[in-house]
């Protein structure tokens, strides 16, 4: 058995430390806030008037069907995707990949607005065109089905990244083992592929049940109009309707965390009967699984379809948007909407200073916290998966509660933790690192989680009994089988802070701006088209960041084929 | 480094704070020498373009006092803020929101400065401030009928309230939410001061307005044409007529609201000179006469009795009995939010 450093042991000590002043702190006062209120003391009444609110009942039920519905399609839409870029020879793999990752390239928010630009039942550019084509058919962004749909549209991009890297690290060897035993293409796909990849799809399952729980933006915008509720706009409206009863809103949002932390728990458990390893010492590239040619052109008009649904029409209603005369008359004909078309608000959004600032910090804070997020999460998931440390368990409960927050509530949890002494991070930068080192760390921590369950402790073990210590073992021999994943949650962090909305609204302060806020209040503006203008700017840089990272990858597997 | 590590976790107060007496009477020369000094201040404001016109026109004034303006909805205004006086947190020098119901709340708490001393103080109508003196309305903005003059002809819009519950209109009206800074005063005015009712709610609500999350939204879907009309305030529609946005804006036959936007001093302000000479100055003749040039609102010369006999009505905040104001709230969420 290998003993561990004490350095080793100094630098769980610090990020133990790290997750306790991010999570625990912060949670702490979530509860005693939901009891107290200054002025009026201690009380259960804040809870009581969370549990009697009379939308409470039609909230829950929303919760849940948005939540399993949007968690179950996208684990199948995006597996699919996933595997078939990562496995096989479908062509288009460039567009594939481009129609998976592109809904992550922009806020909740401003995916909502593009989707109300173009399937309002009354004036959506969609449905303008089917009554011009004298269709009987109307589309409603506002209503259940476009919430899921939207919801699925955002979620889509992570299990995309998650199950390709998932499914190019799988041993190549049982499926060929499978193959030479004259199982079929769908044989092996069900009794070796599917099992293989199950932990990590379960996994990405209950995180997308946990992510969709607390979409308060899409929710917001596409349900509240027509009064769905959901317990993300629930406690919105508790916030924000006069008297502002923060502790009511608290409460419920407790319970949003405590439903997170069952689904945990329920995934903790499946995980925990999973023994299975898909990576093996050895490296040798796999062949694609080659398509018959009339699957072929079926996925290609497959993916042409979605590359249709996901980019095209959203990236050109907000590109349509910024360029389109403020006062555009949806319904005036075609060639009123383009008449007048200028680029005005792409000329402010980099003449205004304060836009400039908040691109640059949102940059830095976006590279920032995907480099802590993926050291941390790997600190951390060496402990708790490859340890017998005491308190493991503890760690991954804290590590991963944070999905179980909105924003919103993020935000509030962390001013009242980090404003004033002892830990005085408010109106600096740091703060909002750290807010979204907290946000995005369960994410980093849950493929990790899935990528070291692949890989079978033999290869550590024998690193260890040739005399290796575990920073070196870790360097040699983990990151690089991990590497994948990591530079695929590495991007998806980047591209989620860059965007993040809600926790920056309260966060971000005076000179420092950031991006997501600037979305925010042109958003209270009603100005859409300049916020449309900075969607398609951060759509920009992000595919940048995407590209590079894309690149990058690339380089490193012609690096890796070279030394095989 | 030690003094970083101080400022960083707060152990030393900002320059300036803790040099003003408040229990003296300053003059505008004294409150500008001490602003000058202190160099800045920070205003907390609603995105409203009205605002940027305050930001500019004080900057002409004095130029030597930098003003930055941290932008946020109404509501999550009062949120920071009350949460930085919970915390100890400096926060702004000068705080405004429209929603006016939580300025009586956080006078109360102590965490707005008395104004009585400024030597503009008087210079308001009596309406237009706050009878405690801890906070004014700087600005106001009239409540009224807004439409799209592509989607109805002149003659067919709407001139009162009480036609929106025409079935003709079904799915033409957009709404604020409740959540909206003058939702509730203004359903107040209309159900309770105008004598509509709650019966004209629900019929409203049968007409399927969409329900947004604030008035630019509105302002937004009304100018598109994706609603024809909407009840909103003047200030976000005039400047889009300005502008050649094909919309219009009525005052219904009931009257108008005035959607008040105060303005308070924050007693633990790092700037505290800064902060009153901008108070002070938004209380100028000079200031309300630029401000009333951009012909939002009512000017805020005008007598109480002349403001009733114009037909507006606004709400005192004062007046407000809290869980009466809660029970209005939670009867108007079940007529117009129920599923």
């Amino acid at each position: 058995m290998y003993t561990m450093s004490l350095r080793l042991k100094l630098i769980f000590a610090t990020c133990c430390l790290f997750l306790g002043v991010g999570v625990l702190y912060p949670i702490g006062w979530l509860i005693f806030r939901s009891f107290y209120t200054p002025g009026a003391g201690l009380s259960w009444d804040y809870w009581r008037q969370g549990l009697q609110s009379p939308f409470l009942f039609s909230a829950l039920r929303n919760t849940l069907i948005i939540s399993i519905s949007a968690s179950f399609i996208t684990s199948v839409l995006g597996g699919a995707l996933g595997f078939l870029s990562a496995k096989t020879d479908v062509p288009a793999k460039g567009l594939l990949r481009l129609t998976a990752l592109s809904p992550f390239l922009i806020s909740q928010s401003v995916m909502a607005v593009a989707w109300v630009l173009l399937a309002e039942g009354n004036g959506g550019l969609l449905n303008v065109l089917l009554r011009r084509m004298g269709s009987p058919i109307t589309l409603e962004i506002f209503s259940l089905p476009g919430i899921i749909f939207t919801t699925v549209l955002l979620l889509l991009p992570m299990t995309f990244v998650v199950v390709e890297g998932l499914a190019r690290n799988l041993n190549i060897e049982l499926e060929e083992a499978a193959f030479t035993c004259g199982a079929s293409h769908t044989y092996t796909l069900r009794h070796i592929i599917l099992p293989l990849l199950l932990p990590g799809l379960t996994a990405l399952g209950l995180l997308c049940l946990m992510l969709s729980n607390v979409m308060f933006s899409v929710q917001g915008i596409l349900g509240q109009p027509k009064n769905i509720w959901t317990l993300a706009t629930l406690i919105y409206f508790t916030l924000n309707s006069y008297p502002i009863n923060i502790a009511t809103a608290m409460s419920m949002a407790i319970i949003l965390l405590g439903t997170g932390a069952i689904l945990l728990a329920g995934q903790q458990r499946l995980l925990s009967h999973s023994d299975i390893h898909s990576i093996v010492g050895k490296y040798r590239d796999a062949k694609p699984w080659r398509l018959s040619s009339r699957s072929k052109a079926t996925f290609c008009v497959l993916i042409v379809g979605l590359f249709l649904l996901f980019v095209a029409l959203p990236y050109g209603a907000l590109l349509f948007r910024s360029l389109a005369r403020y006062d555009v008359q949806v319904r005036g004909g075609w060639g009123q909407m383009v008449m007048g078309m200028n680029l005005d608000a792409y000329r402010k959004a980099f003449s205004d200073p304060a836009m400039v600032r908040g691109l640059l910090h949102s940059l830095v804070l976006a590279v920032s916290t995907a480099g802590f997020c993926v050291m941390l999460s790997f600190i951390m998931g060496y402990w708790v998966f490859r340890t017998q440390l005491p308190g493991r368990h503890w760690v991954h409960i804290v590590c991963v509660t944070p999905f179980a927050f909105s924003g919103m509530i993020l935000g509030l949890a962390f001013i009242l933790a980090f404003s004033g002494r002892p830990l005085s991070l408010y109106g600096t930068l740091w703060i909002l690192l750290f807010g979204y080192i907290i946000r995005e760390l369960g994410i980093a921590f849950k493929v990790v989680q899935a990528s070291l369950a692949q890989i079978p402790r033999s290869l550590e073990e024998s690193a260890f009994v040739c005399g290796s210590s575990a920073v070196y073992m870790a360097r040699r021999i983990l990151l690089p089988l991990m590497a994948p994943s990591l530079w695929g949650v590495a991007l998806l962090i980047f591209l989620a802070a860059f965007r993040e909305v809600e926790s920056s609204v309260l966060l971000s302060g005076p000179g420092i701006e950031v991006f997501g806020y600037n979305i925010f209040i042109g958003f209270q503006n009603g100005t859409w088209k300049e916020v449309s203008a900075m969607a398609i700017v951060a759509a920009a840089v992000c595919t940048m960041a995407t590209a590079a990272v894309a690149l990058l990858l690339r380089f490193q597997l012609s690096k890796k084929e070279a030394q095989v | 480094m030690w003094l970083l590590a101080a400022l960083l976790t707060g152990w030393v107060v900002p320059a300036g704070a803790g040099q003003f007496d408040s229990s003296r009477v300053y003059s505008e020369k004294e409150l500008l020498e001490g602003a000058v000094k202190e160099g800045q201040l920070l205003w907390y404001a609603i995105p409203l373009p009205f605002n940027d016109v305050v930001v500019e026109e004080f900057k002409k004034k004095y130029p030597g006092v930098m003003i930055e303006v941290f932008k946020a909805g109404g509501t999550q205004i009062i949120q920071r803020f009350q949460l930085e006086q919970e915390k100890n947190v400096a926060g702004p020098d000068s705080v405004s929101s429209g929603l006016t119901e939580a300025f009586p709340d956080l006078r109360r708490k102590g965490y707005l400065a008395s104004l009585e001393k400024l030597p503009n103080w008087k210079k308001r109508p009596a309406w237009s401030r706050d009878s405690n003196a801890s906070y004014f309305y700087y600005a106001n903005f009239k409540v009224g009928l807004v439409y799209n003059t592509k989607e109805v002809k002149d003659s067919e819009a709407p001139k009162s309230y009480a036609e929106l519950i025409d079935p003709k209109w079904s799915e033409k009206i957009a709404l604020f939410d409740t959540t909206a800074g003058f939702a509730v005063p203004l359903f107040r005015f209309l159900i309770e001061k105008v004598g509509l009712g709650w019966e004209w709610v629900g019929k409203l609500k049968a007409n399927k307005p969409l329900l947004l999350l604030n008035a630019a939204q509105i302002d937004e879907t009304v100018i598109s044409g994706r609603r024809a009309m909407a009840i909103v305030r003047d200030t976000e529609v005039l400047g889009a007529k300005k502008k050649g946005a094909p919309v219009e804006f009525r005052i219904a036959k009931e009257g108008f609201m005035l959607h008040m936007m105060p303005v308070a001093v924050n007693a633990r302000a790092a700037h505290p000179f800064a902060a009153r000479l901008f108070v002070n100055w938004l209380l100028s003749n000079e200031a309300q006469k630029r401000l009333a040039q951009e012909g939002y609102g009512v000017a805020l010369t005008m007598g109480e009795n002349a403001l009733q006999a114009a037909g507006g009505w606004h709400q005192d905040p004062e007046k407000i009995d809290p869980e009466d104001t809660k029970r209005f709230i939670e009867k108007l969420n079940g007529a117009l939010h129920s599923p």
